[in-house]
């Protein structure tokens, strides 16, 4: 898995509780696809309390993507809703919850791009 | 409805077609059925036994409902058809579209019914600027149904067509062939479902940033529900009426769901290009439309509060707590060859945004979602001072960092040439125009309020008060013209007043920053005859260097700008002007069957005895639609105090009595009366 996804989600796992969460509860299962293989997140937000988790278990939404791609949304390089509309993200469920975790994703690396 | 073209919509679907219903749209034509910002039908033509039908008449049932009466053959003056061709279509998840065709004679006919269709999926910016695809299309016909389909990656869009009816399909379209008996009919439904496609499969609308559209009954009922519960007019002015209800359906009509709000609705800006969340337009428009649909305001301030930056993001010009500036879903947005995901490049929307927060709370009493956006609305106020001030001089500025694609004037006044020196030079950037410091100072002082009242933050509240009362302070002193007596334009990149005389004056009334010493010479020029048309107030004076009666924000009079200027009359207690730009802007909107224009010239009234519109592709505009919304309130003097509403009616004599019953708020339900006693006549005509 890629170095970039691994720190955003123990950084959320870390810090146990997120001030921009607060009025946030629901349960997002992460998807990522590399090699055939499938690894998964799941990153359980009660009223800001975020418990993050490799666990099977039912979610609000869900969200699946090639590892390679969310490492680069994990590292700011590339904008998680511009990938769900073009379909490289693909989202089902409450996509409230996207916009949510979107929020916690970093800056873009300045001049990496554009 | 410009050019003969018929527009239907629910949301941010909808369709613009001809007078017949026909489509036939090129890559700069702006017809089609349009989704998300997409186009999923370009061509949508009928043909009976090969002939194009002409126009009898078309009944704009609803705003997502039309019907089209036609007769068979083009190019004759005189018709007179053995048939008749009606065409019922409403706005679906795509359209659905009832097609009947009546047989006049004594005798049985056999007809071929033809639909050609086809899409180019246009991306709604390249309808703009005619851009070309970049995409692979593929089209189907099989089980009855015609598929079309654009892919570029894994981007996907596909429109299916079918019928109730059996047709014979092929890749241009379907075929109807039928025998009407004498005196008979002939009926069928075609459906037109435009969809997203992911990962190979077409996606299920209530998912992927998609959403479920209510049917027409439902719509129908919805309608009702709206206008139900908006408060009552009673007046005995019949066109103060009509352009009230006028207002109301052009509201409803403009509500769009954003994909995260549920089911709930916020103004979108414009009907149909502008059709998406827009952080300026949604808010003006709540803060308009809220002693009468507070529920918009709710929605806004939450959509947006979703959608607030919290990165610095170069490309679509973010920084944490802006609030957006628009929102697209097409294509371009999706390969970032525009950065509407969303961008937010404006300098305006942040400080609004905790305006309307607070407007709200006096009204609703919601203190809840006051608690709820506690952090949205500090991240706001925040911004202003940590990465607004792009000069390191405590005002507001704006210049952007996305030099290809982003917006040079951030503020509503948002055309190349809108801010300028009296001898029409244009200044360099950052650009800090004068009413983003009358809209810091509300959004610190109102912020204050709300730190005390809900957030329990003494020490911020002082703060924030202390800071507003110093940015009013230096506000007065550095944007004011001592020797014509009015607030320059901006502050160019060197600190110089940009001096031009312009309507943000009245936008600094409104936010309460301008000195009372200083108010009566303001009112002065914004009434009197270089920047006041008779019609409204220009946003540029006559006589300034770029002055245009029909330039776009350089002496056009904008009825949202007036209908801002009249709240902010009202509030230094210029009762009397506030009711005059009342009526000329209701005045105006007689001329327009109640439905007011983004803009009209700013030739002087008694030249013109009316007001000439400004060209433009957007109507309804939500702003206009909010306009005569806000005047009613000004007019009527409608104010939230405490737990109760304020009534304090100043109408212009045009208007014997007007009132307005069941105003929703904290209070309940309260009525409100007032009879005209403001002589407007000489200020109107004597310009």
């Amino acid at each position: 898995m890629g170095a970039a996804t691994t720190e955003f989600f123990e950084g959320l796992s870390k810090r146990g509780h997120e001030p921009l969460l607060e009025t946030t509860t629901g349960t997002i299962r992460v998807d990522l696809a590399k090699n055939g293989k499938v690894e998964r997140w799941l990153v359980s937000i009660d009223k800001g309390d975020v418990d993050v988790s490799h666990r099977r278990a039912a979610s609000d939404c869900s969200i699946s993507a090639p590892a390679d791609l969310f490492d680069r949304i994990a590292s700011g390089e590339e904008n998680a809703f511009a990938a769900a509309l073009r379909g490289d993200v693909v989202i089902e469920g409450d996509s409230k919850l996207l916009v949510r975790l979107q929020r916690l994703l970093p800056s873009p690396p300045k001049k990496s791009r554009r | 409805m410009s050019n003969g073209l018929v527009q239907i919509l629910d949301g941010n679907t909808f369709v613009v077609s001809d007078d017949r219903g026909d489509i036939e749209a090129s890559l700069t034509d702006p017809t089609g059925l349009f989704s998300f910002d997409t186009r999923f039908l370009s061509k949508w033509v009928l043909t009976i036994n090969g002939q194009r039908l002409n126009a009898l008449s078309t009944d704009d049932l609803q705003y997502f409902e039309t019907r089209f009466f036609l007769v068979p053959g083009t190019g004759t003056v005189y018709v007179d058809s053995k048939l008749s061709v009606i065409r019922q279509r409403a706005v679906t998840q795509g359209f659905s579209e009832n097609l009947t065709i009546l047989n006049h004679e004594d005798k049985p006919v056999a007809l071929t019914i033809r639909i050609e269709a086809g899409s180019d999926f246009a991306d709604l910016f390249e309808v703009k600027d005619a851009l070309e695809k970049k995409g692979t299309y593929k089209t189907t016909a099989r089980d009855g149904k015609l598929v079309l389909e654009y892919r570029r990656d894994a981007f996907g869009r596909a429109t299916v067509i079918s019928s109730s009816g059996p047709a014979r399909v092929d890749k241009t379209g379907l075929t109807f062939k039928t025998r009407i008996e004498p005196h008979g009919k002939w009926e069928t439904r075609l459906d037109v479902v435009a969809s997203a496609i992911m990962g190979g499969a077409l996606a299920k609308r209530n998912g992927s940033g998609r959403v479920r559209m209510p049917g027409r009954r439902s719509k129908a009922a919805d309608l009702d529900r709206w206008l139900r519960e908006a408060p009552r007019i009673e007046s005995d002015s019949d066109s103060l009426k009509a352009t009230y209800r006028r207002s109301l359906v052009d509201l409803a009509a403009l509500r769009f769901s954003p994909p995260i709000a549920g089911n709930r609705s916020l103004p979108a800006a414009g009907l149909p290009w502008f059709m998406t969340m827009f952080g300026r337009d949604s808010i003006f428009t709540s803060l308009q439309a809220l002693p009468f649909t507070p529920e918009l305001a709710a929605t806004t301030l939450k959509a947006l509060g979703e959608w607030q930056g919290t990165r610095v993001d170069d490309f679509r010009d973010e920084d944490p707590g802006r609030i957006l500036h628009e929102m697209r879903y097409g294509e371009l947005a999706a390969f970032e060859e525009r950065p509407h995901t969303p961008y937010y490049g404006n300098a305006d929307a942040t400080p609004l945004f905790v305006v309307l927060l607070d407007e709200y709370e006096r009204w609703s009493g919601d203190r809840r979602l006051v608690r709820d956006l506690e952090y949205e609305a500090r991240a706001a106020l925040n911004w202003i001072d940590e990465y607004a001030d792009l000069q390191g001089n405590g005002y507001i500025s704006y210049k952007r960092r996305n030099e290809k694609t982003g917006l040079e004037n951030q503020c509503w006044k948002d055309s190349w040439d809108s801010i300028s020196f009296s001898d029409g030079r244009l200044p360099g950037f950052p650009r800090a125009t004068c009413e983003l410091q009358g809209y810091a100072y509300d959004a610190k002082t109102r912020g204050a309020r709300l730190a005390r009242l809900v957030w329990k933050d003494e020490q911020f509240a002082q703060r924030l008060e202390k800071e507003a009362a110093d940015l009013k302070r230096r506000f007065n002193r550095d944007f004011w013209i001592e020797d014509d007596e009015y607030f320059a334009l901006a502050l160019d990149e060197n600190g110089e007043r940009v001096d031009a005389l312009t309507s943000n004056n009245g936008h600094l009334l409104w936010s309460g920053i301008v000195d009372k010493s200083k108010a009566k010479a303001v009112v002065r020029h914004l009434m009197g005859p270089r920047l006041f048309s008779g019609w409204g107030v220009r946003t540029l004076a006559e006589g300034e260097g770029r002055y245009n009666p029909i330039g776009y924000h350089v002496g056009t009079v904008w009825p949202f700008d007036c209908s801002f200027i009249a709240w902010g009359l009202r509030r230094y207690g210029f009762k009397e002007e506030a009711a005059t730009v009342a009526a000329g802007i209701l005045d105006a909107a007689q001329f327009f069957n109640g439905r007011l224009p983004e803009a009209f010239g700013g030739y002087e009234r008694s030249v013109t005895r009316y007001p000439v519109q400004y060209p433009t592709a957007c109507s309804p505009q939500a702003w206009s639609t909010g306009a005569p919304l806000l005047l009613l309130r000004t007019m009527l003097g409608l104010d939230a105090l405490g737990e109760h509403l304020v009534v304090d009616p100043a109408l212009p004599n045009g208007i014997g009595m007007l009132a307005l019953l069941d105003i929703p708020g904290r209070w309940g339900r309260v009525d409100a009366f007032g009879r005209g006693r403001v002589d407007v006549e000489r200020a109107l005509s004597n310009t």
